[in-house]
């Protein structure tokens, strides 16, 4: 290069220049080739949509009694990398303002110290330090400056049962899917009922997805969660709790596998409790009861039990149905007021007894002489019952149970199945019909759950009007339903006012400041296979005052295994107990009742 | 003062004009680069660095350069042994993405190597215009790139190779500049090719970096490019970006993307121009400066300004592989604004200074000065007219 050149500088400059070249071609060949829907997807990248979650709304009993809320507790995780590395380079270093932050951290958060020194030093970007704190330490943990810290906590809602005992199969569970996650599943009862509900309104929360750089995202638009309105029921936590305890006492008595029970007002269908033993506790965490149950491989497996309401599983009723055939009788003008039905024979078969053949019979303490409805009840004649069923005839026996609709779901909860009755052509095949009516009579091949059962008595405490049952105050049917006249509900009211006086009965509890009825029912339990009686069920079906009845109660007892088994012994008393101490807590009888265990 | 077609004076101009203008665009960046609600504060600290950055070229401009040439050395030195310190002693330094580069002080942190951007031109100017007989000597010039080996070193390690391979082609460039043989610009490049692959050899990233870039789309230039897309011809206004909070670095050294992303192809078009406006600007103030030092200087302010300008345009737009280098004067950051203020100030200050009068048996008597300098004015006697 000759000394004199005089371009020196520009050829020096050229590959700069050709740099700049460079990129002002790609500048204009990146706005040329620009992708048609990139601001689409660019915006939805971006634009980052929190939902944020309404607290369920809070189940309350007819008191106002809380039965279920949500109670917000936060959890402490690690979610800030760059601060993450910088505090672990602090104690790395022995930074002594660093270590002190993070030890007082620590011990709000109730962390070991070192573990959460050991969490920093970890290197993961995330990671869940407590799952749940309450809202006063949530507080003290934002007043020492969590960000400084790569620390964030999270919000979340715990759903609580405080008054669960007796109602937690009513009001089922609330739990988080997978465990541990934000998810909540509602499962069982009127939390699954009514999950959407009771859910409310989520509010939403948009923003600009931006890096840690930036801080926190600005709301660019926000939507508040709206709670949703307090679920207020019918039921009465009081009246669970006290029946809970009656049916702990039978559980201890009889050992049967479970039982259950009812108790419904009397007057309006209103649910008060309908629980069941085993039940549990709906908290995370807490023990199930299990039963060792055999497999289809033969082998005995530990299963959870508790979770099923057998008030509302239908069941074989028994005797517990003649009042609703024999009313239906009366007020039809099948049976005469004072027509006796001959009970003399003590065994009843079609066409007179044969020799080997299958009969219906009483039991020995069922008077042989003719019986006047009322007295076929009180004594609970089987026989009676049958020869009234085979007068009434398959069609009018079909009606008297629709009438009380004991085939139909309440459709109260989930889950819930309808009632049987024998299939059409055991009504209407001449061979089959003239056992399955007299069987249907005593209430065979019959099942209805207890809840309805209760539904269906609540007719003859009301002067022949059928009240619905129901259990949360939005959802009441409108009005009640005649499905008998005044006259014969009165009638059988009277009836089994006589099954609880009957002076031979003298284990159902009885007292002169109350007059309660009732009727008793026993049923077979048959090994569907080999058609060999493997247990008993016990039923009661009890109410009262009986002057101005204000509560039915239904008490079953699934396999009894202490020798007893009728159900007016070992439901019975247990019905009556669980009447007496309802009402008491209804204040029609002295409160401390309702309070103090009964004599037995 | 004489103003003719010759005079520094008109180019010095345009270049302050364009240097106005990019300080504007700086702002107005830093204003919409900013995360939404926070455009005042990140306004109001680039507005700080650049006041600050306005002092010091005042002051800069105000201080003979003799002295600056005298006190180059001892600060030179200076920076080096704190850059040597936070090498052997952590506590000095901020580490920040893999680097300590940072010292903090007050609660400001600034970074010392962004210093040998400023004092490392100042001493080279001073040490080529002294004597022009030098840059012929390949003696001289190995020391002197002994001398930039031993203040690089502490640099290279923190690891910044970037800076160091800046600082190398200034050097390189500056020397060609100052009448070096172009022959011995043959050595700079195995030289340059050197030093990348001992750093490649010493740093993983560095290959990963240029991998990366060959093989795939990195994530922070994808970023980068969908930003400059969604601009397009018009932009998407200001404050209105959608990818701009997801570009790494999108405040500093990809405030480009930013600014394209919000003020379309006009506002990167715009930065461009500037920048191509002052550096030409700068070239012909250095050509035109009465003397051989404050040319030199000049020249070489030029190229370090406009080269991290290049190079940074072209690492946002993806014509080279990614390098972290601020946009001068726009990107955040208050080290590189102090430093170039202070080395354009100097830099203008020594290109439109006055030669002093001269003993006239010194100017009379032709030197070998003249000879070895044919283009640039040296500090020998007066070019006849």
């Amino acid at each position: 290069m000759s000394r004199s050149e005089p371009l020196r500088p520009a050829w020096l400059l050229l590959p700069l220049g050709l740099l700049y070249l460079a990129s002002l071609g790609r500048m204009v060949w990146l706005v040329a080739t620009r992708p048609g829907d990139l601001e689409d997807r660019a915006r939805d990248g971006a634009l980052q949509v929190e939902v944020l979650e309404a607290p369920r709304a809070p189940i309350l009993d007819r008191n106002g009694e809380v039965l279920a809320l949500d109670r917000l507790r936060y959890r402490l995780v690690l979610d800030g990398p760059e601060a993450r590395i910088r505090v672990a380079r602090a104690l790395a270093a022995g930074d002594r303002e660093t270590r002190s932050r993070v030890e007082a951290v620590a011990r709000i958060a109730g962390l070991e110290p070192s573990a959460l020194e050991e969490a920093y030093r970890s290197g993961a970007s995330f990671r869940l330090l407590q799952a749940s704190l309450p809202a006063v330490r949530a507080e003290e943990l934002r007043a020492r400056g969590l960000a400084a810290l790569g620390l964030r906590l999270e919000g979340w809602y715990e759903r609580l049962w405080p008054a669960h005992r007796g109602l937690a199969q009513v009001l089922g569970q609330v739990r988080a899917a997978p465990p541990g996650s934000r998810e909540r599943v509602a499962s069982g009862g009127l939390e699954a009922h009514f999950d959407a509900r009771l859910q409310g309104r989520p509010g939403l929360r948009m923003a600009l997805d931006l890096p840690d750089r930036f801080g926190p995202p600005p709301a660019l638009e926000e939507q508040p969660p709206r709670p949703a309105w307090p679920l207020r029921t019918s039921l009465d936590a009081g009246i669970a709790a006290l029946a809970r305890e009656e049916l702990a006492v039978l559980m201890a008595e009889h050992e049967p596998e479970w039982a259950c029970a009812v108790v419904l007002d009397a007057r309006s269908g209103a649910l008060r409790a309908a629980l069941t033993l085993p039940d549990f506790d709906p908290h995370p965490g807490r023990r199930l009861v299990t039963r060792r149950v055999a497999g289809p491989d033969g082998e005995e497996r530990e299963v959870p039990v508790g979770f099923v309401n057998h008030a509302f599983s239908p069941i074989e009723i028994g005797s517990t149905c003649k009042p609703l055939i024999l009313s239906r009788a009366l007020d039809e003008g099948v049976l005469g007021w004072r027509e006796p039905l001959d009970a003399s024979a003590g065994a009843w078969t079609a066409g007179g007894r044969r020799r080997g053949e299958k009969a219906i019979e009483d039991v020995p303490s069922v008077p042989r002489r003719a019986l006047s409805p009322d007295e076929v009840l009180i004594h609970s004649s089987n026989v009676c019952m049958a020869q009234l069923a085979m007068r009434m005839g398959g069609e009018r026996l079909r009606r008297a149970l629709d009438a009380f609709r004991v085939f139909e779901p309440t459709g109260l909860l989930p889950g819930e199945r309808a009632g049987r009755g024998p299939g059409r052509r055991y009504w209407e095949n001449p061979r089959q019909a003239i056992w399955t009516w007299p069987s249907v009579a005593i209430g065979y091949q019959l099942e209805i759950s207890p809840v309805r059962l209760a539904a269906a008595y609540t007719a003859f405490l009301d002067g022949g009007r059928l009240h619905e049952p129901w259990i949360v105050e939005e959802d009441v049917p409108e009005g009640s339903v005649r499905v008998l006249g005044e006259e014969a509900a009165d009638y059988v009211r009277e009836a089994l006012v006589g099954v609880v006086e009957h002076p031979p009965r003298t284990w159902l509890p009885r007292s002169p400041d109350l007059r309660w009825g009732g009727k008793s029912g026993t049923t077979r339990i048959l090994d569907p296979q080999t058609r060999e009686v493997t247990g008993h069920r016990s039923l009661f079906v009890a109410f009262g005052p009986a002057e101005e009845p204000a509560l039915v109660v239904v008490v079953v007892a699934s396999r009894p295994s202490r020798g007893r088994y009728l159900g007016s012994q070992v439901a019975g008393p247990v019905a009556g107990r669980i009447l007496r101490r309802a009402l008491a807590w209804e204040g029609v009888l002295p409160r401390s009742e309702a309070l103090a265990a009964l004599p037995r | 003062m004489l103003r003719t077609a010759t005079s520094p004076w008109r180019p010095a101009c345009w270049m302050l004009g364009s240097l106005g203008l990019l300080l504007l665009l700086g702002l107005a960046a830093a204003a919409t680069a900013a995360p939404p609600g926070q455009a005042w504060q990140s306004l109001g600290l680039h507005a700080l660095h650049l006041g600050l950055g306005l002092a010091v070229f005042l002051a800069a401009l105000s201080v003979p350069v003799e002295r600056v040439r005298q006190c180059a050395p001892g600060a030179l030195l200076a920076v080096w042994m704190l850059l040597a310190g936070m090498l052997l002693d952590g506590r000095l330094s901020v580490s920040a993405f893999g680097a300590s580069r940072w010292v903090s002080v007050a609660g400001f942190h600034f970074q010392p190597s962004a210093f040998l951007q400023f004092l490392w031109p100042v001493a080279l100017a001073s040490w080529a215009a002294r004597d022009p007989l030098r840059l012929r000597s390949p003696r001289a010039l190995l020391r002197l790139f002994l001398v930039f080996a031993f203040l690089a070193a502490p640099v290279l390690l923190q690891p910044d190779l970037g800076s160091v391979l800046i600082l190398f082609g200034v050097t390189g460039i500056t020397l060609v500049f100052a009448g070096a043989p172009l022959a011995y610009l043959r050595w700079l490049a195995p030289a340059a090719v050197g030093i990348a692959a001992l750093a490649s050899l010493l740093f993983d990233h560095v290959v990963q970096r240029v991998v990366g870039f060959l093989r795939d789309e990195p994530y922070q230039l994808r970023m980068a490019w969908e930003a400059l897309q969604l601009g397009g011809l018009t932009g998407r206004g200001p404050g209105r970006g959608l990818v701009k909070g997801y570009i790494p670095e999108g405040d500093t050294d990809f405030i480009l993307a930013v600014l394209g992303e919000e003020w379309g192809l006009p506002g990167t078009l715009a930065v461009w121009i500037l920048f191509l406006v002052f550096t030409c600007a700068a070239v012909q103030v250095a050509r035109r400066a009465p003397r051989r030092y404050g040319a030199i200087l000049m020249a070489s302010a030029a190229v370090m300004i406009s080269v991290q300008a290049a190079i940074n345009m072209a690492v946002v737009t993806g014509a080279v592989p990614p390098k972290g280098l601020p946009l001068p004067f726009i990107s955040r950051g208050g080290s590189a604004v102090l430093a170039l203020s202070a080395l354009l100030g100097v830099a203008l200050r020594a290109a439109l200074e006055e030669r002093r009068p001269r003993p006239v048996l010194e100017a009379a008597a032709p030197g070998p000065r003249l000879r070895s300098w044919p283009l640039l004015p040296s500090e020998g006697p007066p070019r006849p007219a």
